[in-house]
């Protein structure tokens, strides 16, 4: 197997925007600052619903014939929230295969343009029919698990605010975060409710934004030491667990497994945190916590940016913003900048980083290991 | 109440074809409508079409699947709360006993 490097990374600022989905595409594409000729031998485009978000179908064809690269093969890949990571994890087969050398992957979401209830109405599609006829939404799946966990392992409505707190703090850092300033407990107490236990602020929101990755088969100083992917039912009611997701399991065995690491070899991490709660389950999941203790984890700054193991440097989906098919390639780009040390003032020390992405309520989850070489 | 089962050990809430674990073809069973409470949460932000608040319970049935649906009365609302399920309006409901 052809081993894959990424060359160039890019994404532009979160948030909203009024630029069009391919525009903001070419700007995180231009934002890579590669100074090679623009030209691939395939491009792979994530995103989740450009359809329904922007009225655009097609859009892989739309991409290439946006930047002039006339001819070169592309496809869209659509794999809910984690359409970034799902996108890169198609790109790097092609390389390992032997079949490419040298492709772009893009990644992006335009979601501000609609009203909040056409959006919720979209995300809501990602929930099997029976549920989503209950009313349920993904707030509201999250909230369910949210109070199972209080109740397993005795977390406070407070602890569960100081993820948001810290995802903000770091947020606060980068310039490419759709919420650069800092959040208070009380702040994240007092924001309105949307599925108790969870407020406004325990929930990522809605973003426009787009995201670039050049990955090729000549050595650069970043290695994708490996990808694991599993799914889960579709229903929540299916599960065997309600604190803790298989499709994270399996999949960070299986990217442990490839990349040949341990947890305890990962010095940071960007997490799906879509909600709060998933802060705490993730990190569990992915076995750098026993279950349960997480909060102990979050609550004595071991996951802060001057912790042992820095989660979510970049400010999360909560800080930076969650464009729902950027969000697997921004975190791809964050760890890379944290390797190679071009992280400014949120920069910690990693030789090797972890990103989790989550398709759907956490059943289509994507683990991708990054090393520095 | 309707749950589905496999031979492979999978059993879920309502009908269901193929066992979502194994894909196997799936039995009929009837269940009691006895219920307990895992796990809740009121939605205050509803999609297009529902009146806000709603209460969510997803309670494990008697053969052991759980079921999502609505429950009836706030004062239900508690992890343990053992009740039973009811179906009207075509949708299911938690009530809890007395």
């Amino acid at each position: 197997m052809t081993k894959v490097y990424i060359s160039d990374v890019g994404m532009n600022k979160f948030g909203k925007s009024k630029e069009s989905l391919q525009t903001l595409m070419y700007e995180a594409y231009s934002n890579t600052m590669t100074s090679e000729e623009p030209k691939f031998d395939a491009v792979f485009v994530g995103s989740m619903n450009p359809d329904e978000f922007v009225g655009d179908s097609n859009f892989a064809t739309l991409i290439v014939d946006h930047f002039g690269l006339y001819q070169t093969p592309s496809i869209r890949i659509d794999n809910a929230p984690a359409s970034g990571s799902a996108a890169f994890e198609q790109a790097y087969f092609s390389i390992a295969s032997g079949h490419y050398d040298r492709v772009l992957v893009l990644a992006g979401e335009k979601m501000s343009g609609l009203a909040t209830s056409i959006v919720t109405r979209i995300l809501s599609k990602l929930i099997d029919s029976y549920e989503r006829s209950t009313g349920a939404t993904m707030p509201a799946l999250a909230a369910l698990v949210t109070r199972r966990y209080m109740h397993d392992y005795g977390l406070s409505r407070e602890d569960l605010a100081l993820a948001a707190v810290k995802n903000h703090h770091n947020g606060s850092l980068n310039p490419y975060a759709q919420f650069q300033k800092e959040i208070t407990v009380e702040a994240v107490l007092k924001s309105k409710m949307i599925a108790d236990p969870l407020r406004l602020y325990d929930c990522a929101s809605i973003a426009d934004g787009a995201c670039a990755a050049i990955l090729t088969s000549k050595k650069t100083d970043v290695r994708v030491a490996g990808i694991g992917h599993a799914t889960d039912y579709l229903s929540l009611q299916y599960r065997d667990s309600l604190t803790s997701f298989n499709a994270t399991k399996l999949a960070a065995k299986r990217a442990y497994e490839r990349a040949n690491k341990t947890p305890k070899d990962i010095d940071v991490a960007e997490v799906h945190d879509a909600f709060t709660i998933l802060e705490f389950v993730n990190p569990e999941d992915l076995g750098f916590f026993k279950p349960g203790d997480s909060i102990a984890a979050l609550v004595e700054g071991k996951t802060s940016l001057n912790g042992n193991l820095p989660i979510n440097p970049s400010g999360g989906l909560k800080a930076r913003g969650h464009p729902v098919g950027a969000t697997g390639l921004a975190q791809i780009c964050e760890i890379v900048w944290q390797l190679r040390g071009e992280a400014g003032k949120r920069q910690v020390s990693a030789d090797v980083g972890l990103c989790h992405n989550i398709g759907g309520f956490v059943n289509n989850n994507i683990v991708t290991i990054l090393e520095r070489c | 109440m309707q749950v589905s089962a496999c031979k492979c050990g999978k059993i879920v809430a309502l009908k269901r074809e193929l066992c979502p674990h194994c894909g196997k073809q799936m039995t009929i069973i009837e269940c009691g409508n006895d219920a307990m409470v895992l796990t809740y949460t009121t939605l205050y932000t509803v999609p297009e079409g529902f009146d806000a608040p709603i209460h969510l319970t997803l309670v494990e049935l008697e053969q052991g699947a759980k079921l999502l649906c609505e429950c009836i009365s706030e004062n239900d609302l508690e992890i343990g709360k053992k009740g039973k399920i009811i179906f009207e309006n075509d949708k299911y409901y938690f009530v809890g006993n007395k």
